[in-house]
């Protein structure tokens, strides 16, 4: 089954009913830099809290986290 | 009557006496004794004929003859007696073999297989093998040797069906029609042969690049006055095709600042990639790239940009450490003799690092030895080798085998633990793991 992503903000985390979507617990989520916002994903039916939120495909994520406002640099 | 002298007896010519109450070298029945007689007497076959044919023969080693022993008694083991032997019965004929495949023919019985072909080589058993077929397949040369079952044909072995390296042997042995054990320098792991002491490997745990994650439910460290080895398999899965860098191993809570890990990049066009350890201990050491604390090989052609790729870095205890990257040293740094890691827990994904790991990885263990000398057997031709007792037989301080090696349940690791799937430790610390966020399992492994 696919997964769909969605990118919420950091204050709205509160309203996360965490049984309905893939990731653990808000100590899990992958957040911007800034820490302001965080990813949700998850399969089937869109959970009620995050209905109205723009909807992502894996490698429309993807593209989105390869950006400077969500990947720190890495020195190399 | 005349006399005259023959070469094995003194002949009786006397065709017109008896020689006694026989009838005669011309007549029909057998003599039965000559005694009393003097001069030569001379028997025919059909004097003999209750002797049977030994009394017959010549002695010596043409073709008819009886062998005489020795004052040791047996025929020489060296074949000094013995000619005209069938080929095989006791002494190997050495085959060839230069190509990377063959199937095997009644006309291989008993002999020895050279393999000596620098890539992987497959011999095949086929199923019209008379009964009792056997034979010896040598590796001499770089390419492993796998040992292949044909339609029908079974295979087993207590580990592998393949070569352990250049120059072991493998013994195939019929022990029921069609079925073959084989034994010898196996691998300790690779092809399709095994028995109730195989190692398998069957999964591998894939990150989504977005936040999947594994984290060890206790700490675990590597010091800078021990002897280790990290070892562990990965390969990238992102379909970009463009160079992805990855943080693997970020083991630390407070982001990089100060901590040691890995990073894994690939550039897909370029058709090479590179690891690199960012070694917190070594920073202001003498290292191969001066003061920045990077063992760092630079993108290099044996790193498989889609493939699996093995990585291990090993300390000596005395601040040299080692990377290696496909059983090839990449970078060698002396002078560190920091911790690598001091309390870390998460193998990969810790959140606050903000990147993502696109990429598969497979047994990852920490193995309280220096391997470096023994490099070969851990890369094992690009197949993930078995590190317990019945395989290499390191004794891991933690093996985390990514879906394998469970109780047998069901599951990959047998466990679920809430929604999250649990990752074994093999070792004897049971240090298990939880996948984080739901990251799945893959059935592409290194084997």
């Amino acid at each position: 089954m696919s997964r769909t992503y969605v990118i919420i903000d950091s204050s709205e985390l509160s309203s996360v009913n965490f049984s309905e979507v893939l990731e653990t617990s808000a100590d899990t989520l992958r957040y911007n830099i800034a820490g302001i916002q965080a990813v949700l994903k998850f399969e089937g039916d869109t959970p009620s809290f995050l209905e109205g939120k723009t909807q992502y495909s894996h490698s429309e994520i993807l593209a989105i986290l390869a950006g400077e406002e969500w990947t720190g640099p890495i020195d190399h | 009557m005349r006399y005259g002298n023959s070469i094995d007896t003194i002949g009786y010519v006397g065709a017109e006496e008896d020689a006694s109450t026989g009838t005669g070298a011309g007549g029909d029945a057998p003599v039965q004794s000559v005694a009393g007689k003097v001069g030569a007497v001379t028997l025919t076959t059909n004097d003999v004929s209750g002797l049977g044919t030994a009394a017959t023969k010549n002695v010596g080693t043409a073709s008819g003859n009886l062998v005489e022993l020795d004052e040791i008694g047996l025929p020489a083991l060296n074949g000094s007696q013995l000619t005209n032997l069938p080929v095989g019965s006791l002494f190997n004929t050495i085959v060839a073999e230069t190509t990377t495949a063959r199937t095997l023919s009644d006309a291989d019985c008993g002999k020895v297989i050279v393999c000596s072909n620098e890539n992987a080589i497959t011999v095949t058993i086929p199923t019209d093998l008379t009964a009792g077929f056997n034979c010896t397949v040598v590796q001499s040369g770089a390419g492993q040797v796998t040992i292949a079952a044909g339609t029908s044909v079974s295979v087993q072995s207590y580990s592998s069906s393949a070569t352990k390296g250049q120059y072991s042997a493998i013994n195939i042995i019929p022990f029921a029609s069609n079925s073959y054990v084989l034994e010898g320098d196996l691998a300790a792991s690779g092809g399709s042969g095994s028995g109730s002491g195989s190692f398998t490997n069957t999964n591998s745990l894939q990150f989504d690049g977005v936040d999947d994650g594994l984290l060890a439910d206790s700490s675990f460290q590597l010091s800078g006055a021990s002897k280790w080895t990290v070892s562990f398999w990965i390969q990238n899965h992102s379909p970009s095709g463009n160079e992805n860098t990855y943080a693997i191993f970020n083991s630390e809570s407070t982001g990089y600042a100060g901590n040691s890990y890995f990073q894994f990049l690939t550039r897909a066009p370029n058709n090479d990639g590179s690891i690199i350890v960012i070694d917190s201990s070594i920073v202001a050491a003498n290292n191969s790239r001066g003061t920045d604390g990077y063992a760092y090989p630079g993108y290099a052609s044996n790193v498989s940009p889609s493939g699996w790729n093995h990585v291990a870095y090993t300390n000596d205890g005395s601040g040299t450490r080692n990377l290696y990257i496909n059983n090839i040293l990449g970078a060698t740094i002396t002078g560190c003799t920091g911790d690598f890691f001091t309390d870390g827990n998460w193998i990969y994904g810790k959140p606050s690092t903000h990147t993502g790991l696109q990429a598969r990885l497979d047994e990852v263990a920490l193995i309280p030895s220096d391997l470096s000398e023994s490099m070969a057997d851990l890369y094992n031709f690009g197949i993930a080798p078995d590190l317990g007792a019945d395989g290499l037989n390191v004794n891991p301080t933690h093996w985390w085998r990514m879906g394998d090696g469970a109780d047998g349940s069901g599951n990959p690791d047998g466990t679920v633990v809430g929604d999250e799937a649990q990752i074994y430790d093999m070792s004897e610390n049971s240090n298990h793991a939880s996948v984080k966020n739901q990251g799945s399992f893959s059935t592409d492994t290194p084997s």
